[in-house]
């Protein structure tokens, strides 16, 4: 953990409520993209990441300051999310039947970058849709997000080796998914 | 190495997590099996579009508004404070004292204990006259006594302890 982030914790802590923005600040979108991608709708998403944040702030003299705050606050995420997830398997046949939502789409000027956008979105979720809950979250983590296998285990509370395995499988699955849905991905140069 | 072995290890290949050893047993295989060697090259180049997809995706974001509204009611909630013992060194400390107390105070109250008097052996032995009662080390504190009588034969049976519960006894 950088020294910036460690005296912020230490002001929020002393009771300097404006600090906790400058700390939660750069993990916004990451969180709402992980976040998005775990739960598969922008609504959820925004909730888990809402939820991973106030948690934070309510169990923020819980960290350990010599650990990293990023892999805290995406543990408390993907607990979030995974929470909602059981939630919403509940009333997943109804939500399944929705077709996505784009109202979380960075609206940009330009429609047609909206609809290259939403046409990228959905081939990411169709790849994502065949990985089980845990492999989703370990290629998320570890090919997405760019952690290491170690901080990823962390992060699932698993092992090392259960990550390698689920992150073999999710490969694996999405190679054939792409292979099948979108062979054009597969073509060009290396 | 099998090609169903290397099948899932190439898929470990194309994101570096191998080590130099098996990665360079996979490679020499590779080398031999175009079979495995096309699989390995479709999973390096699924796995590049799949991190591309997820760059070029835009994922939401609050606007400024409900960002400033979602922090003002996060902060509203009761803060973490900082407090003496969270997570502080103390508490492996704290804990080894603990269980100190309880194993030197079970301790204390197992060896103290006594399922009868030493009085009782003081009657008793002013009535008997065996000669095969043992003698008693008297005023020791360390001797306990348990008696038995039976109720149809009047056989008594006394049972002595000392301090490490080891016991003798006599019939009258």
């Amino acid at each position: 953990m950088d020294e910036k982030e460690k005296d912020l914790v230490e002001r929020v802590l002393n009771g300097d409520l404006s600090a906790f923005e400058p700390l939660i600040a750069p993990y916004r979108k990451p969180l709402l993209g992980l976040a998005y991608r775990i739960t598969r709708n922008p609504e959820d998403a925004k909730e888990a990441a809402q939820e991973a944040f106030l948690r934070a702030f309510k169990y923020l003299n819980r960290f350990d300051v010599e650990k990293s705050f990023k892999s805290w606050i995406f543990q408390i995420l993907v607990h979030a999310a995974r929470n909602d997830q059981i939630k919403k398997r509940k009333r997943e046949s109804l939500l399944m039947s929705e077709p996505l939502k784009t109202s979380a789409l960075a609206t940009g000027e330009d429609p047609e970058r909206g609809q290259a956008d939403g046409e990228i979105r959905s081939r990411l979720m169709d790849c994502l849709d065949v990985l089980s809950p845990r492999e989703r979250e370990v290629f998320l983590l570890r090919d997405i997000e760019d952690m290491d296998i170690r901080e990823s285990a962390r992060i699932l509370k698993c092992s090392a080796i259960s990550v390698r395995v689920h992150l073999s499988a999710a490969r694996k699955k999405l190679r054939v998914r792409i292979k099948d849905r979108y062979p054009e991905l597969l073509e060009g140069k290396r | 190495m099998r090609c169903t072995k290397v099948g899932k290890l190439a898929a470990l290949l194309a994101g570096n997590e191998l080590s130099a050893k098996k990665a360079a047993k996979v490679r020499t295989h590779l080398e031999k099996c175009a079979a495995c060697r096309r699989m390995a090259d479709e999973t390096e180049r699924a796995l590049r579009a799949a991190k591309a997809m997820a760059r070029a995706e835009e994922a939401g974001d609050w606007t400024a508004a409900e960002w400033w509204t979602l922090l003002k009611n996060i902060t509203a909630e009761k803060p973490a404070r900082k407090t003496a013992w969270a997570g502080g060194p103390l508490k492996p400390v704290l804990a080894g004292a603990l269980a100190l107390f309880f194993i030197v105070a079970g301790a204390f109250l197992f060896l103290g204990r006594s399922p009868v008097k030493t009085d009782a052996r003081a009657g008793l032995r002013a009535s008997s006259q065996n000669p095969a009662q043992p003698a008693l080390p008297s005023g020791n504190p360390d001797v306990s006594s348990v008696t038995i009588v039976s109720k149809k034969t009047g056989l008594k049976i006394i049972w002595f302890y000392n301090k490490n519960f080891e016991g003798e006894g006599y019939g009258k």
